[in-house]
């Protein structure tokens, strides 16, 4: 921990002794009169950086500096506070065991998109906004980083690849469908907001002509939202004929808008 | 949980931060050396680090760390 001590040209060194644990803000906005505030709730010392002399500015400098060299303290974006702590604390039981037992599997690349994709599953589940932590992890990995926190999120790793993996003596069965899922994107399409009618429908074909080709006995179409379910139930109504497949809902949640389904092929 | 004291900064500060530790910006927004402006400054993970994705610094030898979720991941397992 930093000595606030060295802040003596800022705060009072009567103000010093109670804040020592306090985390320190510097505030660059503030046209505050006052250097300092002590923020006693959040357990903050708020420095309004443009209103201490350019002297002292000079000095807040050299202690930051120092802090980071001798390792007394560490400098975080505001934004980013909320996630770290929440990454500090995340330490989720059966996401610890989906991780053990792909660890010694997966590449190393696939392993962390798993992790982010099972943190980013855990903050969904908790009805966080995820849009930021999904775009991480495809700016990150990829359309394969992508894909895999989709199947992450719809629980393919422990519901469908842990025990092919497990029923699988040369796991020739598991690597294949595993690489049809996560290079080719074949045994799940998930439909969302931004594709049209005509990207729905040629994904799907596409997803059952592939997958006769390589022996899929089932691809599974996941939506959400009226409007995505509406056009995979056209989609199939009109294409099931033709293209020669039944369908089964796995999962449907008409009050949330979410249906799964299953197109045996 | 990390036990050092917690410096928070925000977008505007960036610049006053990286002055102190005798770093710059240079016209692509990659954080550089103040005194060799071609030097590039590197995550742990070895990669270029623009000043938008600069969320953390830690550590005596300075680690520069970006902002998206591997690398915060990351440094909440030890792993940086």
């Amino acid at each position: 921990m930093i000595d606030l001590k060295k802040f003596k040209g800022i705060i009072p060194q009567d103000e010093v002794m109670s804040i020592q644990d306090y985390s320190i803000k510097l505030d660059f906005l503030s046209t505050h009169k006052k250097s300092y505030i002590i923020d006693r709730p959040n357990k903050r010392l708020v420095i309004h950086v443009n209103s201490i002399p350019k002297k002292e500015q000079k000095n807040l400098k050299t202690i930051i500096s120092s802090c980071i060299n001798n390792n007394t303290a560490i400098l975080i974006a505001e934004d980013k506070v909320s996630l770290l702590d929440k990454l500090y604390q995340y330490n989720d039981a059966k996401d610890k065991q989906i991780l053990a037992f792909f660890q010694p599997i997966f590449s190393r690349v696939d392993w962390e998109a798993l992790r982010d994709s099972l943190y980013l599953r855990n903050a969904f589940k908790n009805r966080e906004d995820i849009h930021s932590l999904k775009e991480d992890i495809r700016a990150r990995y990829g359309e394969r980083g992508n894909t895999i926190s989709n199947l992450c999120t719809a629980g393919y790793f422990e519901e469908v690849f842990i025990p092919l993996f497990n029923s699988s003596p040369l796991q020739t069965e598991f690597w294949q469908y595993y690489n049809l899922s996560l290079e080719m994107g074949l045994t799940a399409l998930f439909v969302h907001a931004q594709m049209t009618i005509e990207t729905i429908n040629s994904e799907i074909k596409r997803r059952i002509e592939l997958g006769k080709k390589y022996g899929l006995k089932f691809i599974h179409i996941h939506g959400i939202g009226e409007k995505n379910i509406k056009n995979i139930k056209k989609f199939i109504q009109q294409e099931k004929g033709k293209l020669n497949f039944t369908e089964k809902n796995i999962f449907t949640n008409e009050s949330s808008n979410i249906l799964i389904v299953e197109l045996i092929l | 949980m990390d036990t050092k004291t917690r410096i928070i900064f925000d977008e505007i500060g960036k610049d006053f931060i990286l002055d102190a530790l005798g770093k710059s910006v240079d016209v692509d927004g990659f954080i550089v050396e103040k005194d060799d402006m071609s030097i590039k400054i590197q995550t742990p993970e070895g990669r270029e680090i623009t000043k938008n994705q600069l969320a953390v610094i830690t550590k005596g030898s300075q680690k520069f760390i970006a902002g998206d979720l591997t690398s915060l991941m990351k440094l909440s397992k030890g792993e940086l």
